[in-house]
């Protein structure tokens, strides 16, 4: 028997044999998985798709693509629920300290809520923001375009999807660094008491803001999404303002850090891969398909997190009331069950069914908006600074990339080039 | 070849617009598919295919 499965459990079912339960040494917190995320999954989906590890209180951690989709579209059985006092623990493992918006609601109430952000979110109210990304995104490249060189989180993949949403939210448009900073520095600071405190003054100010701006729309309704959600109503009841203000806090935490990440990938990966460069510089309308291929490979969220509602047999696992689960949509993306040779970065790969915006009703609600400024802010870098290399001694990943697998910075040098949008 | 969207798995996930522009339709209220013609014209076959594949929730039905 393999050293990674132990002999485990058996137990009966309904009269059936269950077989043993497969327990794997797993922890998507601890640093060796950051430091090679991939192969580790590899390890843990080879062994067992559906597996079991101690970390954490125990969880299963779900690695192979049919077993994520069926968890995922299951949402009666694999909640996403979050009761701070309750087993249901949300979508983070270990939890969030509070319920996170829609990411951590159940139907019928996540459905309801979802019906009414979708039409801000669909493609056609993305391509309607595309002039003002492209805008946001020459300003932030016409400051350091004449220096030759830039640190190009700081300096763009956090303040470009930052100020967007700063104005699809209607906070001042001078409210977008604290919100970079909130889930930027959130994402990868350690948590001493210190960074904490910092964190927790920042959320709350960006809570008291969007909290204050539900109660105008309620007042002042206008066309745009927090009067959208400022008023509506499940079962005829407005949403208490603090649910309001989660809702919308949500949104903001869930497309800012996300979207910088799979941008800051993608720049380290094209200073690596040059050929692959090269290939987008020769025709740039082949990013569209390329992009779906670096959300493959380098998915800004690894996993979620589910509770079991009821116990259940699952992929030959016997899964218990009240197990967490963790569904690892990055492992699924790299199974060779449904993707050839999946540890080949091809980015012209079609199709290219990649799980990275998670699957079933939970799909994440930005995915259209992500890659619009994925694309307009990956065109721009390659368009402005096309011979930029990244200085990889300085260049930091994050040391932990349980909850999200960015870069905390990305130092560039370039041929120095022309401001675009006029003298300052 | 004929195309269609099963409604109840279809998530909005949009690659099978970006693949068949021509075959698929998305809505502008929640960004979900629709097929855009019944029957797949001659030569576009391939590009149903390829819809149909790379459909993450395998919503896209071919007949």
């Amino acid at each position: 028997m393999n050293s990674l499965i132990s002999p485990g459990v058996f137990g009966r079912q309904e009269g059936r044999l269950v077989s043993a339960r497969c327990e794997v040494q797993f922890d998507h917190h601890s640093a060796e998985f950051a430091q090679a995320p991939h192969e580790v999954l590899a390890r843990v989906r080879e062994k067992c798709p559906v597996a079991w590890t101690q970390a954490h209180g125990g969880y299963w951690v779900i690695t192979g693509y049919d077993e994520i989709g069926d968890a995922l579209r299951d949402n009666e059985t694999f909640s996403s629920h979050h009761d701070p006092e309750g087993p249901k623990q949300g979508v983070l493992l270990p939890p969030l300290p509070t319920q996170a918006g829609i990411l951590e609601m159940d139907p019928p109430e996540h459905h309801s809520v979802r019906k009414h952000l979708a039409p801000y979110f669909s493609p056609s109210a993305v391509d309607a923001m595309r002039e003002e990304l492209l805008q946001l995104t020459t300003e932030c490249i016409d400051d350091f375009i004449e220096t030759g060189e830039a640190e190009l989180i700081e300096q763009l993949a956090s303040p470009v999807p930052a100020k967007l949403t700063v104005r699809l939210l209607g906070l001042p448009d001078s409210e977008w660094s604290v919100l970079a900073d909130v889930f930027h520095k959130g994402a990868y600071l350690p948590s001493t008491e210190e960074n904490m405190a910092e964190i927790h003054g920042m959320l709350l100010r960006v809570h008291g803001q969007l909290h204050e701006l539900v109660m105008d729309r309620r007042a002042n309704p206008r066309d745009d999404v927090i009067t959208s959600v400022a008023n509506l109503r499940l079962d005829g009841e407005l949403l208490p303002v603090e649910k309001a203000a989660g809702v919308l806090l949500n949104l903001a935490a869930g497309g800012i850090d996300t979207t910088t990440s799979l941008i800051a990938h993608t720049f380290v990966h094209l200073d690596r891969f040059p050929e692959h460069r090269e290939f987008l510089l020769e025709d740039p309308s082949r990013l569209r398909v390329a992009c779906e291929e670096f959300l493959r490979v380098y998915p800004p969220v690894l996993g979620f997190a589910r509770t079991v509602t009821a116990g259940c047999e699952f992929a030959g696992q016997e899964l218990a009331k009240d197990d967490r689960v963790w569904v690892s949509f990055g492992a699924g993306n790299r199974d060779e069950k449904v993707f050839e040779d999946p540890d080949d970065i091809r980015l012209d790969r079609l199709p290219n069914r990649h799980a990275s915006f998670g699957l079933g009703r939970h799909r994440c609600l930005g995915s259209n908006l992500a890659r619009v400024i994925w694309h307009v802010v990956v065109g721009e870098v390659l368009r402005r600074l096309p011979d930029y290399r990244v200085d990889r001694g300085v260049a930091q990943r994050y040391p932990d990339c349980g909850d999200i697998n960015g870069w905390v910075s990305v130092p560039v040098t370039f041929t120095p080039g022309p401001r675009a949008g006029g003298s300052r | 070849m004929r195309i269609s969207v099963n409604p109840d798995r279809c998530q909005g996930h949009a690659m099978c617009h970006m693949m068949a522009p021509d075959l698929i339709v998305l809505s502008d209220e929640d960004g979900h598919a629709t097929a855009a013609v019944d029957e797949v014209p001659e030569g576009q076959q391939h590009l149903a295919q390829l819809a149909a594949e790379g459909c993450p929730e395998q919503a896209i039905i071919l007949s």
